[in-house]
């Protein structure tokens, strides 16, 4: 494999170990909003798991950055949240989990799986194998919490609000023009998606599992499909 | 076709784990009764873009 595939696998782990370790502060931030909320035990517990799911996630991305010879970065110490701050408390705490586990993780879980398929080295699916049965997790419990939730909120404030969480999973990056190299399909063999190939399964995933799930809640996501038609026009373009 | 599945193990597998664990398993909290207000808050202010993080938050 090339240097520079080899310098741009270890910086998608790098990122991953920011990914994981914030992830971790906030799920176990949101395990108590739910404790605090009266939701059920099942789902405080399956949060505060997944907070330490995401602790050793970390360690394994660290792992494979020794094993690369690249630099561990240092762990994210902010707890981030994304919703806006005048929302009610309930509703606050329903934004937070539809980000980190209706779009986030289920986001991930397709990326994962694409990664599985590719997999040739030992250890390297080993990790993903973890990885994806405890995102799998991670992701149930927002559909889960949404289920709770149905009965006690209206639902139908989250639906212009869906374009923003969805940007927010994807970060400033994955719709700007690809780095040299991002798109060299040798990059599988050492767990990156190509960055063209992202694009594509981030939009196919909100389209069959995203869209549909929310619409399971009866959640208009009229202005979702609309953000991610955007996208598609950005990608047609980037593609051109 | 591994998208569907994705949706029935994520989405359909979420939406039934609390029936699947024994109906909603019991509240963490006792619901607040009629004279108790709100909580003002449910979770700790935490930092927000575009003031904080912009990278992503997903693999």
């Amino acid at each position: 494999m090339v240097d520079s595939a080899g310098a741009l696998i270890a910086q998608v782990w790098a990122v991953r170990h920011g990914v994981e370790t914030g992830a971790s502060l906030r799920f176990a931030a949101l395990s108590e909003g739910m404790r605090a909320a009266g939701a059920p035990v099942t789902l405080v517990e399956l949060a505060a798991r997944a907070s330490a799911d995401e602790v050793r996630h970390a360690a394994h991305c660290a792992d494979i950055l020794r094993s690369r010879r690249a630099e561990i970065p240092p762990p994210e110490t902010r707890l981030l949240f994304f919703g806006p701050r005048d929302l009610g408390p309930e509703q606050r705490l329903t934004y937070e989990v539809v980000a980190q586990s209706c779009i986030s993780e289920t986001e991930s879980m397709a990326t994962l799986v694409t990664l599985l398929d590719a997999a040739s080295d030992g250890h390297l699916k080993t990790v993903l194998q973890e990885l994806a049965r405890d995102e799998v997790q991670h992701a149930r419990l927002g559909w889960a919490y949404l289920s709770w939730a149905k009965d006690r909120l209206d639902l139908s404030f989250l639906s212009a609000f869906l374009p923003a969480m969805a940007a927010a999973a994807t970060g400033d990056d994955l719709f700007q023009p690809a780095a040299p190299g991002a798109d060299d399909p040798q990059l599988l063999r050492g767990g990156v998606v190509p960055k063209g190939d992202r694009r594509r399964i981030y939009l196919e995933t909100l389209d069959s599992v995203v869209i549909p799930g929310f619409e399971e809640f009866r959640i208009d996501t009229g202005p979702l499909r609309q953000w991610a038609d955007d996208k598609r026009r950005v990608v047609a373009g980037l593609e051109s | 076709m591994k998208l569907k599945r994705l949706f029935q193990v994520l989405v359909l597998g979420g939406t039934s784990l609390l029936a699947a664990c024994g109906g909603d398993s019991g509240s963490s909290n006792p619901p607040p009764g009629n004279n108790t207000p709100p909580p003002q808050s449910l979770l700790p202010d935490g930092g927000m873009p575009p003031t904080g993080y912009q990278g992503p938050l997903i693999w």
